[in-house]
């Protein structure tokens, strides 16, 4: 009996072991897909369904601005089949992360691959502008680079990641387009906005918009009271009359500006804080667009 | 009460201090230029021919938002004609939303550009180029735009290649050929991305 005992225990481990060998994935036969920012997760999560697992590479806690790696992340990232990156400056942590952990055979999937990308509206220089995960034309993109790249690393969900991948960008596409008809029928003639972070390029780009100064064109870093007395010239000089600032902004700075100049404050969402959830990218676009619709009411006269 | 004494102490090769130093200073300097010129990073920009744009430097304003939006489109339109089996037009672009060609506000800001879908024009059976041609904007300084849609087939599958032109000129019309020397010739300029693998490159090089 104790023969036989053992021999069940062989035949259970051979065969687990056998499983695992042939298992595609590390944790078997579903793929583990690491994110870094929160759009990502939502689009990773609208294009996988329940079909792979999703990763967080760092707590939602945490500013991904200026994030140092903990020891935490290291055991996550050695969990990982695949790391999707935004990879153009707003996730550089990432790769030291993966350094660190030894997971450096991970492969990356990096989602601004194909974006056409525009520089930092209102910034001196040139620099390119990595916040493309806040509009929808751009997550689009993105989108579908991503579900592409799932696709070559686990071929048996291939499609149904590519159909998924449509039918979220149709969704998008939907927000984006009930706003359009809601702000067309606005007059914005008069609406001149400058942002507190040069992030909203590429969304106001998408509803034609223009920002005409950036208050602070790097986040995180406030402005000087030389700078700020230069930008409240700016901005009268500019006739701007509508400020966004953060979302989560401590007024301080912003209601001196508002003093000063009389602009109209409003914000927008960086889409990086809160829960991880497959919603959030949508329900933080749509408190973006209306934000941009009130901002623009408040411009008619 | 103890009385203190001050004592100067002159440098032992006083005259030599300053010219020594200078000289330390022109070395380092020197000899620093060298090492950077000769092993420094060169951060090698974009090249951009003359018959070219740069979607991230040479667009502005309305041009760039609607490239943007173009090359965005020019994936779906694949998409499209791999469900739907047939090349998208005005109807499928407004029933899908699809940017630039869908005509909502930023269709509006950006111009109200017409669009055209110049059907294939056959090369022979296996290969075809495809047109959408956008022009006749509304503001004064943009251009005209000609998304052109390489197909060949490979056996079952097909292969599609994209390219973007765009025209100072936003009246010019479809060219009667799409033969890249006859766009170029008619003042056309292939657009030239900077994407996200452009970025990246530029980075790890850094």
């Amino acid at each position: 009996m104790k023969t036989l005992g053992k021999l069940f225990i062989l035949l259970a481990a051979t065969m687990a072991s056998t499983l695992l060998l042939a298992a595609p994935f590390k944790n078997g036969d579903r793929m583990t897909v690491g994110i870094t920012l929160h759009p990502y997760y939502s689009f990773v999560a609208n294009i996988v369904g329940d079909k792979a697992d999703i990763v967080p590479l760092i707590g939602a806690g945490y500013n991904p601005h200026n994030y140092n790696p903990l020891p935490d992340d290291m055991k996550r990232a050695q969990s990982l089949d695949v790391l999707v990156v935004n990879g153009i400056g707003h996730d550089q942590w990432a790769f030291e992360i993966m350094e660190a952990s030894g997971g450096l055979e991970v492969p990356y999937i990096y989602a601004n691959d194909a974006v056409s990308l525009i520089p930092v509206a209102g910034a001196a220089d040139t620099s390119v502008n990595a916040h493309t995960f806040i509009s929808t034309i751009t997550a689009i993109q993105q989108v579908y680079e991503i579900a592409r790249q799932l696709g070559t690393h686990d071929p048996a969900n291939a499609e149904e990641y590519l159909r998924n991948s449509r039918a979220y960008a149709t969704r998008l596409r939907k927000l984006k387009a009930e706003y359009s008809q809601q702000i067309s029928k606005l007059d914005a003639s008069n609406f001149r906005a400058a942002t507190m972070h040069g992030a909203y390029g590429y969304l106001m780009q998408e509803f034609g918009l223009q920002i005409s100064a950036v208050i602070e064109p790097r986040h995180g870093v406030e402005p000087t009271a030389r700078q700020l007395a230069q930008t409240i010239d700016e901005i009268k000089a500019a006739g701007v009359n509508v400020l966004f600032a953060e979302k989560f902004f401590a007024g301080k700075l912003a209601d001196t500006i508002q003093k000063e100049t009389g602009v109209k404050m409003f914000s927008f969402s960086h889409i990086s804080d809160g829960e991880f959830s497959p919603e959030l990218f949508e329900n933080e676009m749509r408190y973006n667009l209306e934000s941009l619709k009130a901002a623009i009411e408040s411009t008619i006269p | 009460m103890t009385t203190s004494t001050i004592q100067i102490v002159t440098p032992n090769q006083r005259k030599w201090e300053t010219v020594l130093l200078v000289a330390a200073l022109v070395a380092l300097v020197v000899s620093t230029g060298t090492y950077v010129e000769t092993y420094g990073l060169e951060e090698k920009p974009q090249e951009i021919l003359d018959w070219q744009i740069s979607s991230f430097s040479g667009l502005q304003g309305v041009d760039q938002a609607i490239y943007n939006e173009l090359i965005v489109a020019a994936d779906e339109v694949n998409w499209l004609v791999y469900y739907n089996g047939y090349w998208p037009e005005d109807k499928d672009f407004q029933d899908g939303l699809l940017s630039p060609f869908y005509r909502d506000l930023s269709w509006e800001h950006n111009g109200s550009l017409t669009w055209t879908l110049k059907n294939v024009i056959q090369e022979g059976e296996a290969q075809g180029l495809t047109l959408y041609h956008g022009s006749g904007g509304t503001i004064e300084n943009q251009g005209a735009f000609l998304l052109v849609i390489d197909h060949k087939h490979a056996g079952s599958a097909q292969i599609m290649a994209t390219n973007i032109w765009w025209h100072p000129d936003r009246n010019a019309p479809v060219p009667e050929t799409s033969k890249v020397a006859s766009l170029v010739l008619h003042g056309w300029k292939q657009v030239i991305p900077y994407q996200g693998r452009d970025e990246l490159e530029r980075l790890n090089a850094g």
